[in-house]
Formats: C-alpha cells, sequence, structure tokens
C-alpha cells in the first residue's frame, strides 16, 4: 500500500498530542525530586507511595469507590427495567420517555451538581455521601439505559414468550431469558458508567465536605495547596485502573460480536 | 365437547382490536389451520389461546373450563415460534430440559424425556449443540421437541415453516403431522401457505378481516367454498354475474346457467382455470359463452389462454397440445360438477 506522508504526519502528531501528557505525567511519577518536571531527575517508587498513604486520598478513594458503586448499581435497577419497557413495548411518549432519561447527557455535570447542591442536599438534611450517590446514579442512568438498551434490540423476544409458555412465571422467565443474554451488555453498561462516575470532577467538586469528598476532588485541593509529583502517580494509579476496565469491557463486547 | 372454544372474543394489540366478537371451536385431537393473509388476525387468534393478547371481551374455554384470565404459564400449552426462539445460551438438551426443569422434575427422569424426545424429532446425538451451529429445520426440531417433551394437550404454531426453504417446507410438515398424530395433540397451526395447510390439516379456518369466512375440512372447502373470498383463497378465478330472470339465472348477455341451489339473490358461477374446457369455434348453449382469445400464455405442462367474452375476460388453462392464437373464436364451458355457485354481495 501507498503510504501518504501528508496522512502520516498527521497521525504521527494527534497520537503525540494525545499521549503525549500521559507520557509526561507517567515520567514526572518516578522523578526523584520534588519539583515537577520533564524530563524527570532520577527514578524512585516515593510518589507512587506517598500518593497510596495520604490520608485524603485514601478516604477520597473509599468515597469514590462506593459512591460510583452505589450510583450505578442503582442506576441499573433503575436502567434495565426502562431499557427493558423501551424496547419491548410500544406506548404513547415513548421518545419522550426515551429522551427524558437521556437527558443528564445534555445538562452539563456541572449544573447538575450545581442543582443538587442548593436544592437537594438540604432537603435530606445535608448528607454529602447521599448527594453523591444520587448524583451518580444521575450520571450513569443514560450509559446503562443507551447500553442494555442497544443490547435488549438484538433480543428476541418470542424467546421469553417461548420461557413463558413453557411454565415460567413473568419474572423468572425474565431472568432466565433476558439477562443471560444480555450478559455482556450488562457488564459494559456496568463498567462505563462505574469509570464516567469515578472519574467525574463536574459533581464531586460541588458536593464535598472536609470530611467527605471524592478522590478526584481530594486531587484538586492537593493540587491548589501545592504540586509535587505525588498527584502525577494517584493519575497514573487511575489511568491503570481505567484502562484496566476498559480492557475488560472490550473483551467483553469483543465476544458478543464475535457471537 | 370442543377441547378449544373462543366465544364472542374481542382482543387486541392496546387500543387496536383484531379480533371482534370472535368464535371458534376446536375439537379434541384435531390439527386445524388457521389460514389467511397478513393482518386477517390469525395470529392474534392463536397468540389469544396462548394468552400472550389480553382477552377485552368474551371467554376462552379449555375444556370446558374458563381459561380466559389464566397466566400463560399455568395454561401448560406448547407454543412453536416462526422465530424458532430457541434459548441461545442453552444447548439442545437443556433447551428441552427447559420445560421439565421448571416443573422439577427429578434429574434421571429429565434425562430419560429429552433423550427419547430428541430421538422422536429426528435429533439424536445433538444434545451439546448450541442453537447457533444448527439449520433452520434443525432448529425447528428443536423447538418442536421443546414444547412437547412436557405432553402437553394442546400445541399451538405460529407459521413454524416459513422461514424454511421449500423442499425443507414438505418435509416438516409431514413430520409435524406424524408427531401430532403420535402423541394425539390437539394442533392449531397458523399458515398463510394454503398448500401446506391443506396438506396438513383435518380441518382449516379461513381468516379474513378479523372473523373465519369458513371452516370445514380441506377436502370440502377445496371443493365446495361458501363465498366468494374463500373461493378465490383456493383457487377459483373467472366469476360470471349471474341475475335471475323468469325462474333462471342467466349472465348479462342472456346465457343460462344451472345452479342447483334454492337461492334467489344475485349468484356469481366461478370454476378454476384448469376445470374450464375451452372449445374451437362458437358454440352456444348452457354455460357456454363466446369469445376470442386475447393472450396466449405457455406454461409449460398447460397452456393458458385470456378469452375475451361479453361477460368479461377469462383465464383458460388447456393441455399443452391445444394450439390457439390470439383473435381466434373460441367457447369457454362451465362443467356442471367444476362449477360453483356463491352469493353475489
Amino acid at each position: 500500500m501507498k503510504k501518504n506522508p501528508l496522512l502520516l504526519a498527521i497521525t504521527i502528531l494527534t497520537y503525540i498530542f494525545l499521549v503525549g501528557p500521559m507520557l509526561i505525567m507517567v515520567g514526572t511519577s518516578f522523578s526523584s525530586t520534588a519539583a515537577v518536571s520533564f524530563p524527570p531527575t532520577g527514578f524512585s517508587w516515593q510518589w507512587y507511595q506517598k500518593a497510596l498513604t495520604l490520608p485524603s486520598f485514601q478516604r477520597g478513594f473509599v468515597t469514590s469507590l462506593s459512591v460510583s458503586l452505589i450510583g450505578t448499581v442503582v442506576a441499573m435497577l433503575l436502567g434495565i427495567p426502562a431499557a427493558y419497557a423501551l424496547n419491548k413495548y410500544r406506548f404513547k411518549g415513548k421518545a419522550l420517555v426515551n429522551g427524558f432519561f437521556l437527558s443528564p447527557t445534555l445538562v452539563p455535570a456541572l449544573v447538575l451538581g450545581f442543582a443538587l447542591l442548593r436544592s437537594f442536599i438540604p432537603r435530606i438534611g445535608g448528607s454529602i455521601y447521599i448527594g453523591l450517590a444520587v448524583g451518580y446514579t444521575l450520571i450513569a442512568l443514560p450509559y446503562i439505559i443507551r447500553t442494555t438498551g442497544s443490547a435488549m434490540s438484538n433480543f428476541d423476544f418470542s424467546i421469553e414468550e417461548a420461557a413463558r409458555s413453557l411454565g415460567t412465571p413473568a419474572v423468572p422467565a425474565f431472568f432466565l431469558t433476558v439477562i443471560p443474554n444480555i450478559r455482556s451488555g450488562l457488564i459494559s453498561a456496568f463498567i462505563l458508567a462505574f469509570i464516567n462516575s469515578f472519574n467525574d470532577v463536574s459533581i464531586g467538586v460541588f458536593i464535598s465536605s472536609p470530611g467527605t469528598m471524592t478522590l478526584p476532588t481530594a486531587m484538586q485541593s492537593l493540587i491548589i495547596g501545592r504540586l509535587d509529583p505525588t498527584i502525577a502517580a494517584a493519575s497514573v494509579l487511575l489511568m491503570l485502573m481505567t484502562i484496566l476496565l476498559m480492557t475488560l469491557s472490550e473483551k467483553l463486547l469483543g465476544i458478543k460480536l464475535r457471537r | 365437547m370442543a377441547l378449544l372454544e373462543l366465544k364472542n372474543v374481542s382482543a387486541g394489540y392496546g387500543k387496536n382490536i383484531i379480533l371482534k366478537d370472535f368464535c371458534i371451536s376446536i375439537e379434541e385431537g384435531m390439527l386445524v389451520s388457521l389460514l389467511g393473509s397478513s393482518g386477517c388476525g390469525k395470529t392474534t387468534t392463536l397468540r389469544t389461546m396462548a394468552g400472550f393478547i389480553d382477552v377485552v371481551d368474551g371467554q376462552f374455554l379449555f375444556d370446558g373450563r374458563d381459561y380466559t384470565h389464566t397466566p400463560i404459564h399455568k395454561r401448560g400449552f406448547g407454543y412453536v415460534f416462526q422465530s424458532y426462539a430457541l434459548f441461545p445460551h442453552l444447548n439442545v438438551f437443556d433447551n428441552v430440559a427447559f420445560g421439565l426443569k421448571r416443573q422439577h422434575v427429578n434429574r434421571t427422569d429429565i434425562q430419560k424425556r429429552v433423550t427419547e424426545m430428541l430421538g422422536r424429532v429426528g435429533l439424536d446425538g445433538f444434545a451439546d449443540r448450541l442453537p447457533a451451529d444448527m439449520s433452520g429445520g434443525q432448529r425447528q426440531r428443536v423447538a418442536l421437541a421443546r414444547a412437547l417433551v412436557l405432553k402437553p394437550r394442546v400445541l399451538l404454531m405460529d407459521e413454524p415453516l416459513s422461514n424454511l426453504d421449500a423442499r425443507l417446507r414438505v418435509e416438516m410438515r409431514v413430520e409435524i403431522r406424524r408427531l401430532q398424530q403420535e402423541m394425539g395433540i390437539t394442533a392449531v397451526y397458523v399458515t398463510h401457505d394454503q398448500e401446506e395447510c391443506f396438506s396438513i390439516s383435518d380441518q382449516v379456518a379461513i381468516m379474513n378481516n378479523g372473523h373465519i369466512e369458513q371452516m370445514d375440512t380441506p377436502i370440502h372447502i377445496y371443493n365446495h367454498p361458501v363465498n366468494e373470498f374463500t373461493a378465490r383463497f383456493v383457487g377459483f378465478e373467472n366469476f360470471v354475474p349471474l341475475i335471475r330472470e323468469g325462474g333462471q339465472y342467466r349472465t348479462a348477455s342472456g346465457v343460462v346457467f344451472d345452479p342447483d341451489k334454492a337461492e334467489t339473490r344475485p349468484l356469481k358461477a366461478a370454476c378454476r382455470p384448469e376445470d374450464l374446457q375451452l372449445l374451437p369455434g362458437h358454440e352456444g348453449g348452457i354455460r357456454h359463452l363466446e369469445g376470442e382469445i386475447v393472450v396466449a400464455t405457455f406454461l409449460g405442462k398447460q397452456m393458458q389462454y385470456l378469452v375475451r367474452t361479453a361477460e368479461g375476460n377469462y383465464l383458460v388453462n388447456t393441455a399443452a397440445g391445444m394450439l390457439c392464437a390470439p383473435h381466434d373464436p373460441v367457447t369457454i364451458f362451465f362443467p356442471p360438477d367444476k362449477t360453483i355457485y356463491t352469493v353475489d354481495e
């Protein structure tokens, strides 16, 4: 195949643009001095050690992990039945309902966070934790409905009817036929929604208190105070986690595509 | 007494009511086909019996008991889908064992019954296959086995063969008929294929627009359709409008027809193209229409002629040996034993 030198140059530049900052981050994180500099001077694991032992990071990690998990799970409990109804039944105003469920993607998360802070949290007694969980439920819901919905659109609902005609009540029939056949969709929906919640800054920045903040918020407040390679190390760790989850999701999607 | 009976049932999808005041009754052990073009309500009728569609009004009786609002899973009817609807994540054995497991049949019995059923439908040695690795015909055999292994008294089939190629369809319909008779099951079979339905059914219900036009044995319907709709469905063409005049039925141009029907309303005489006789030249008489050839078409075994008469254009199929050319004068003869009369509505 003939190579176009211009295309090649653009491709290389794009990759540098995308991957460059990450490489700088990785480099910086192994620096042996406290200055954030690139190329790094020396090599050490000390910033990783610090990132993993910093109390605000540890608390932030636990908070982020738990509110993202709760948000994603609640969104799945709401989103799966919604996607099921949207796929299986024809009803009036279906497009409207569909649009409504996807609307959180249209509203900037910043606005969502602010709205939750001003109107929701005071009404639930000021619990930051619940506020975060609700915020992440809202963020996750469109992902869940989209991803499980597209998995269900490939599902032949007569399979579920077949189970019914073979003596299975409605709810077990759903779990015995629909769920096993959209499993990879469910797993990728979960991972996508979870990563999005976990990496979110916009909501976490509004909904936080000195005791309860998400990991990205804790990282942000650290940068404001002082800048050292701890932040780079923490970012690399987060990146690794995301890459791991994404790879898992891709693998699962791959299985589905081959089938 | 009928095993399955819909009494004045209204049913449909939401506000779209397809069956209105619908009645049908099916005797035990019969294979009854619902035949009609798409949108005639045949699938709606079947799905109503299965419980997939809620009855808005009327009653559904099974063996004399009111089943109108019995949930699907408590009816115990087998159902075979057009799309097979096998469980894609389960192998053949587990597909067939699905219903037995729901009934908590013990494992050795499941093993025995599934194996026996697979043998019956000709799928020995396929137990470990996944549906995705099987042909359409094999999948439909699995679907049949899955329904029949529960020994249902009723088997409902929704166009089970329409996704198969022509040769396989013939093979599978013989298979379905054999299983139905061997197991003494009452079956309702939905199809739009006239030949398929006539070949396997004890009775055929010809449906149109949400009601039954005629329900009878295939032979009776084939020879004695009750109205023009059924007549056209079973291959009658060449409808000649007749009016009663002076105690006799005549065409507009005065040709006499002699229906052996005690009837005074306007009628239509009809005959299949292959049953009409084509006579060379003009020849008057009872049930003789004079005309001329318009189009001659070679059909292989037969010749088909479009003949223009004073009453309209009619199609006649003759043996390929009889050759006529356009504009040749001919006479169409309606043989008395092949001519039917329907009320002209």
